[in-house]
């Protein structure tokens, strides 16, 4: 039965990447405000995924990642809401859902997610940057040898208890990484931001250059101010790596 | 685009079997995930995948879980 309703999904799918495709040319060779982005399609989850949600109560139909598309790119948060604005606008006219986990992160993970509904079908894609995307994909990783359960904030499986106590503090260690890292990116975008800010600045000609040379200096200020949180962010994600390996090693989570 | 049919072996954190369709055989690349998921339906080590990529390595980039060790993402990192 679950084969047959993914199977259903197909043409839904198939409009969504081809719109990915022709509009926004989100391809191996495509760019998106100066940067790469590498899209992938799940035509249809695994069915041990889905009967875990199944399990959780959750309806067929209100599953909004059975098929979807994933998109990768170095960026910044603040070209993450214009890709996801953008993609967004290749639908208009048909509902779209919108699911901002940076802000209310699932677990510790943390994406953007637009979900068209498109052929009467719901298609998650999933918009990450390149330090979400390795957060997600070392959560997922832990959930292949300590099972998925952590995804959901339910105990990892494991055969005693000490084990067990060990991987959830593993895993508790591991979501505040998470956290680390999401407070690196919003440095990094705040510096990004005020970079761009400060190029339009300069690229004023005469009087409307002398008229925004207040907000140059200011500008300016808090660039340095931005560079040294940059550097504060980086150094506090790196005292929680050191932390995360301290608590078991990355070599017993496989 | 092609699709990519994956059989990864959840415990050992690593890929059995791989295979590769260009998008002429869209049919032949479900046809053969349904095998395989029958065929491996008693082992809840065995996750079998189907994924549409450009190209292998935007599947690496993309779904980097499959092809690397957790070592190898945070090196990543």
């Amino acid at each position: 039965m679950l084969t047959r309703f993914q199977g259903d999904y197909q043409s839904s799918v198939d409009v969504v990447v081809s719109a990915l495709r022709d509009r926004l040319h989100i391809t191996e060779t495509g760019l998106f405000d100066g940067v790469a982005l590498t899209a992938s399609s799940r035509p249809a989850k695994t069915l041990e995924t889905l009967r875990d949600k199944l399990r959780r109560g959750l309806p067929l139909r209100t599953i909004q990642d059975i098929v979807g598309i994933r998109i990768v790119g170095d960026m910044h948060l603040s070209q993450q809401d214009d890709l996801a604005e953008a993609i967004a606008r290749c639908f208009e006219g048909a509902r779209v859902d919108r699911d901002d986990r940076r802000i209310r992160p699932s677990f510790g993970y943390r994406a953007v997610h637009v979900i068209p509904h498109v052929v009467g079908f719901p298609v998650e894609i999933q918009i990450r940057t390149g330090w979400q995307d390795t957060w997600a994909q070392g959560s997922e990783k832990l959930g292949d040898v300590w099972g998925r359960w952590h995804r959901y904030g339910l105990p990892p499986e494991g055969p005693t208890q000490d084990e067990r106590d060990r991987r959830a503090r593993w895993i508790s260690e591991y979501i505040r990484m998470g956290d680390r890292i999401y407070d690196h990116e919003l440095a990094l975008n705040s510096r990004f931001r005020l970079a761009r800010r400060q190029e339009e600045l300069l690229g004023l000609g005469g009087d409307e250059r002398a008229e925004a040379s207040a907000e140059l200096s200011r500008t300016a200020d808090l660039l340095r101010e931005a560079a040294e949180e940059v550097i504060a962010t980086n150094r506090k994600m790196a005292n929680q790596m050191n932390t995360l390996v301290s608590v078991a090693g990355l070599e017993s989570a496989r | 685009m092609k699709f990519f049919l994956l059989v990864y072996d959840k415990r050992a954190g690593k890929l059995r079997e791989e295979r590769e369709y260009p998008a002429s055989e869209k049919a032949r690349a479900f046809d053969e995930r349904r095998d395989l998921m029958l065929q491996h339906r008693l082992d809840p080590n065995v996750e079998v995948a189907l994924l549409g990529a450009e190209s292998r390595d935007s599947l690496i980039r993309t779904h980097s879980r499959y092809f690397k060790t957790l070592q190898e993402l945070a090196r990543g990192a």
